[in-house]
């Protein structure tokens, strides 16, 4: 009871491989295999939207190693982490790649006085109310919730801002259950 | 349609994809400006100290700038006027300045009559070229002006060759500030409430709107703490019970024509009872005629009680009589007005709670008569500019003939009737867009500052003029010679002084001058009481069948109708009617049978100046042959929220002088049935408490003897009984936050409530929403009227009792209705399913559940606050005690490592009430306000204990007592 395709895959003329051959293509498969693993465990491969002037925060974090509250001054004071203004951006970049055009439409934006709408990339839901400065008191990384930021080239959401991952935190470190606390 | 590439279509493909995944999710966007906002900090609430414009009281306000944009009024604390407190018209300023309505660019009128988008510099150039010949009048008409733009607007005037501007409020008060001229000083004196043992009102609704009812209300609520024994008190005289009448110990029901029989009674008993603290001799000849047995005849209020007013009068101090209610012009009205000022005088009160060092501005006020005669002269050859005044809808005359001028240049921020009649309409800043400085007592200079940017094409009206003047070749200059290019640089030249001297000025709001170095001289009346008043008490006269009397007063809410459009205020419920988005006639019952009215019946109120037409209220509280209106809506032609609602009562009073029907009262009118029905929606179901006993009155006698206070079950773990209770004790870490509420103090002005809108983004649902009872205040100040007493009524705030043991909780079948930490009585919107449990297992009624999903019209989303969840459809909702605020507070505190202080939490309801009703604070804090009141407080009761919900809105019961009895 053969099929006929099978039969006709038997009629086949047989090539026969050398061994090198073979062997070379074992190794370009383990290494694909291997590509493929490092891509996954030891490189970010995802990336965020594209925001309306390139910015990588891999080379201002990682590369550079300016830390988040340079930027990012309302952190450790206000509810919100807050966005520089261009004026900071401008402390370094009047002297650094001065001519890179990405750095020359931002002084142009700069001089003109046009700000710059980035897309929120961290979101919240609008019912959960959090405050950025009540939790560096309590000595918690910004990379907690926003993921390794030093290896964004372009921002993306390391953690899904669901209640699990909230409510998780505050079970392991004690803190408040209450819902008023994010809720109202 | 050319052909597309592959690529090209793969690129919108892609744009197309991004567009559509993106927008559910990242459609928010964070925003860097290109240089740092000074004195912004994101997430965190920057505040302004400005000045409130919204009636001439002048009062002082915080408002919170977050992000660029104001979400919220508030009093201002060290004020000298408001003291703290905001009433519910300032805090819809921010209703104001973000009206959708509002004007966004100048505008003409095109050759078809209508209104039509131009620039201000066609606009400037065409007004100017009709200014600099010599060719008509030029009249200019403001509302209510003092300060650098009164210098400014008096300099335009005088460089271009016009009269002086006239500063027009249609609600002034000629009576009273004429009253005052028997005394030597003609204009509105300042008038101190506080600490008054016995204030006497002639009509004169103090707490709503008359003259400076912020100040008048924080003066009047101290005065009524049961303090040593008794409490100060108030007896109200007059046609009709007003929220300031029904805040009374006594209310005397006299007709409007009699109102000056009591009061030269009063005086006429105060001289010949031998009280009089002043040399009197000149009045005692005026009093004569008016012996209390002539009271008793044309008022009907009897001898001894007259008797025994005088004699507290005098003996009690200090003590205050106002009179001449708003727009009041009338002889009977006048005549009250001089009686009080004598009894004042009399009684030795002037320089003690009559202060007439300090005149209010609305002394210089025209009214309606003046303005409508000026108005009238006017002809083809004539310019008229208008500023932020409404005369076409408060004259209330016919259309056609409202304007007459050849040019009509508007400048204000709405396009209200009168822009609609205007040549050119020039948008100019909101008071909140704006520097200024506004002078309501003299020597109190209150300074407005932006508290946003612009939000359209506005300019300062001083501007407009400055630049007016110099396109007419006639540049303006102060008087000192200087000539500033802006208004901004006129304010600084001339309050230069006041501002080095006073450091603090600029971060108050405002900057007091010392006291006059002189005291007022006080002139006796003697020399001049008899050429003063003529007395011109007439015999009471018979009305015809058909007819009444019109008692027509500003509405609390809506003010003169410049309000109006304004949804916050239109939802306020009126606080004696509890009515809302309509106008309505209260008429005595008997009254109305006599006519052939009943309940719901809409009538036609007519009378030789105009015609109106508006539902009927049942109401027993006034004298039967009178009828009360309130002014402010019937607008045409000022937003979408006023137009059309309710009727223009404005419509009925005369605008020419000494014309029948002569004043404002007693103004006759014509009441017939129309035939149709209508029913003005109520915010409540009922006054009547039915024996519930729900808001409790103690009286002197129980206070006296100990015996006033109920006992509590407190919502603390104490308050557990193990035979009573289902569930078991809450344990309390931290907080438990409570709540007292002194009734005592509550005058029902609904500040608090508007408040609550302002701050938790309480949606505006609609006139046919709110008959559908779909209304969403968490917060009302309900009217209940006393079980026995016929008459005696009084407010009580009621929202959420935060309980202890909650019957909401027990019921949600998701736990969205949870007892929090600190024992509030949380809602979480995004659990909520809607079920509605809660709110019918709720014996207090103080759920919302959101029908429809809100759309606010644009800019009024500007306001949202950002601490607070917008709702959606399909939510319950509740009062949180401000929750955003408590967290605030607890943050602040936490950061500094230190304690929360007792009274640093104040609820968007506590901070704005005016009379400081509201105690707020932690239940576990042993020296709290809040324990020491629920302790030791002898009125204290929970409402409907016997529920054993264990409220922590702890309430004090209101003291019912008299003033002649």
């Amino acid at each position: 009871m053969t099929d006929p395709i099978w039969a006709k895959v038997a009629q086949l003329p047989v090539r026969r491989h050398s061994p090198l051959a073979t062997l070379l293509a074992a190794l370009a498969g383990l290494g694909m295999a291997a590509m493929a693993i490092f891509y996954a465990v030891y490189y970010q491969d995802k990336v965020g939207p594209a925001q309306p002037l390139p910015f990588s925060h891999r080379v201002h974090a990682g590369v550079k190693q300016i830390g988040c509250v340079v930027c990012h001054r309302g952190v450790a004071s206000s509810s919100d982490a807050g966005m520089p203004p261009l004026q900071t951006c401008m402390l370094c970049h009047e002297h650094i790649i001065r001519e890179f055009p990405y750095i020359r439409q931002l002084r142009e934006q700069y001089e003109q006085g046009v700000p710059i709408a980035w897309l929120q990339v961290d979101t919240l839901n609008e019912y959960a109310f959090f405050d950025h400065r009540m939790h560096l008191r309590r000595g918690i990384d910004c990379g907690y919730c926003h993921g390794d930021i030093k290896d964004m080239d372009r921002v993306f959401q390391a953690h899904e801002f669901q209640m699990g991952f909230c409510i998780q935190c505050h079970r392991d470190n004690g803190a408040s259950h209450d819902c008023f606390t994010c809720h109202r | 349609m050319g052909q597309i590439s592959r690529r090209q279509f793969l690129q919108y493909a892609a744009a197309g994809a991004a567009a559509a995944g993106l927008g559910s999710k990242n459609a928010r966007r964070l925003i860097s400006p290109a240089e740092p906002v000074p004195n912004e900090v994101a997430g965190e609430p920057t505040i302004y100290a400005t000045t409130c414009r919204e009636c001439p009281a002048g009062c002082g306000m915080h408002v919170w700038n977050r992000e660029g944009r104001a979400v919220k009024a508030e009093g201002s604390p060290e004020h000298p006027i408001s003291r703290g407190g905001l009433c519910a018209r300032g805090q819809s300023s921010l209703q104001g300045l973000y009206d959708p309505d509002r004007i966004k660019t100048p505008l003409r009128r095109g050759d078809d009559g209508k209104l039509v988008p131009s620039d201000w510099a066609s606009a400037l150039a065409a007004i100017a070229a009709r200014l600099a010949p010599k060719r008509g009048r030029v009249v200019l008409l403001s509302d209510l002006q003092t300060g650098t733009l009164d210098e400014l607007m008096r300099a335009f005037c005088s460089t271009i060759g016009a009269a002086a501007p006239l500063y027009y409020e249609p609600v002034n008060y000629p009576a009273l500030s004429r009253a005052y001229g028997v005394l030597g000083h003609e204009g509105v004196p300042r008038f101190v409430l506080d600490d008054c043992r016995l204030v006497v009102s002639f009509a004169a609704d103090f707490l709503e709107t008359w003259v400076s009812p912020v100040e008048f209300t924080r003066g009047f609520a101290r005065t009524r703490d049961w303090k040593d024994g008794g409490a100060g008190r108030f007896l109200y005289v007059g046609p009709w019970q007003s929220m300031t009448a029904a805040n009374a110990d006594e209310f005397w029901q006299v007709p409007p024509a009699a109102l000056p029989h009591v009061a030269f009674s009063l005086l006429h008993e105060v001289l010949q009872g031998g009280h009089a603290r002043q040399d009197a001799a000149g009045i005692a000849e005026l009093a004569r005629p008016y012996d209390l047995a002539g009271a008793a005849v044309r008022a009907g209020i009897a001898p001894q009680k007259l008797r025994r007013v005088a004699e507290l009068f005098c003996q009690e101090a200090p003590t205050l009589a106002l009179a001449g209610p708003a727009m009041a012009d009338d002889a009977a009205s006048r005549d009250a007005a001089v009686a009080a000022a004598l009894l004042n005088y009399a009684a030795g009160r002037v320089g003690q709670t009559v202060r007439l060092d300090r005149p209010h501005a609305l002394g210089k006020a025209a009214g309606r008569k003046q303005v409508a005669a000026a108005i009238q002269s006017l002809g083809p050859d004539d310019v008229l500019i208008v500023h932020q005044a409404n005369p076409v809808y408060s004259l209330g005359g016919p259309k056609d003939a409202a304007l007459r001028a050849g040019l009509v240049v508007y400048l204000g921020t709405m396009a209200d009737e009168t822009a609609h009649q205007a040549n050119w309409v020039l948008p100019v800043d909101s008071p909140l867009e704006s520097w200024g400085d506004y002078e309501p007592y003299s020597g109190i200079h209150c300074l407005l500052q932006p508290v946003t940017g612009r939000l359209y094409d506005t300019r300062p009206a001083g501007d407009v003029l400055l630049d007016l003047a110099a396109r007419a070749g006639k540049p303006l200059a102060r008087a000192a010679g200087q000539a500033p290019g802006s208004f901004q640089e006129w304010q600084r030249q001339r309050l230069g002084p006041v501002l080095t001297e006073n450091k603090q000025a600029e971060r108050l709001g405002f900057a007091q001058a010392a006291a006059p170095a002189t005291r007022a001289q006080l002139q006796p009346p003697a020399q001049r009481a008899g050429a003063a008043i003529p007395p011109t008490i007439q015999p009471p006269a018979s009305l015809p069948a058909g007819q009444a009397e019109l008692w027509v007063y500003p509405s609390i809410m809506l003010f003169d109708g410049r309000l109006a459009n304004r949804g916050w205020l239109q939802e306020a419920p009126d606080p004696v009617s509890y009515i809302v988005w309509n106008s309505w006639l209260d008429i005595h019952p008997r009254k109305a049978l006599s006519l052939g009215l009943a309940a719901g019946d809409v009538v036609e109120v007519r009378n030789d100046v105009g015609v109106i037409e508006l539902p009927i209220r049942l109401n027993e509280e006034q004298v039967e042959d009178v009828v009360s209106v309130g002014l402010g809506q019937g607008h045409t032609a000022l937003g979408r929220f006023a137009d059309g609602v309710g009727a223009n009562a404005f419509s009925l009073l005369s605008r020419v002088e000494g014309s029948p029907p002569e004043s404002f009262a007693p103004v006759r009118a014509t009441i017939r049935r129309t035939g149709r029905k209508a029913v003005a929606v109520m915010a409540t179901a009922t006054m009547n408490q039915f024996g519930r006993d729900i808001l409790h009155w103690t009286t002197p006698a129980a206070l006296a003897a100990g015996q006033a206070a109920s006992e509590l079950i407190l919502p603390l773990p104490e308050g557990y009984i193990k035979s009573r209770d289902l569930y078991p004790p809450r344990p309390y870490k931290e907080h438990r936050w409570a709540m007292v509420v002194d009734l005592q103090r509550c005058v029902g002005c609904g500040a608090c409530g508007v408040a609550c809108y302002a701050e938790n983004n309480l949606p505006v649902v609609g006139a046919v929403k709110a008959a559908q009872g779909r209304l969403m205040a968490w917060l009302q100040v309900l009217p209940y009227r006393h079980d026995e007493e016929a008459g005696r009524r009084a407010w009580l705030p009621l929202l959420c009792q935060q309980c202890d043991a909650a019957p909401c909780e027990s019921v949600c079948p998701v736990f969205a209705a949870v007892h929090n930490e600190e024992g509030l009585n949380a809602q979480v919107y995004n659990r909520c399913v809607g079920t509605r449990y809660c709110n019918n297992n709720c014996p207090y009624k103080v759920r919302r559940f959101n029908w429809s999903n809100t759309e606010w019209a644009n800019p009024l989303e500007k306001q949202l606050n950002p601490e607070v969840s917008v709702r959606s459809r399909g939510v319950m909702e509740k009062c949180t005690f401000c929750i955003q605020r408590i967290h605030a507070v607890e943050r602040r505190a936490k950061l500094a490592n230190r304690p929360v202080r007792d009274g640093e939490i104040q609820p968007a309801c506590v901070q704005s009430c005016p009379a400081r009703v509201y105690t707020f604070g932690d239940l576990l804090d042993e020296k709290a306000e809040v324990t020491r009141l629920i302790r030791a407080e002898p009125r204290r009761y929970q409402v409907l204990k016997e529920l054993n919900t264990k409220p922590a809105v702890i309430y004090l019961k209101r003291i019912r007592m008299g003033v002649t009895a």
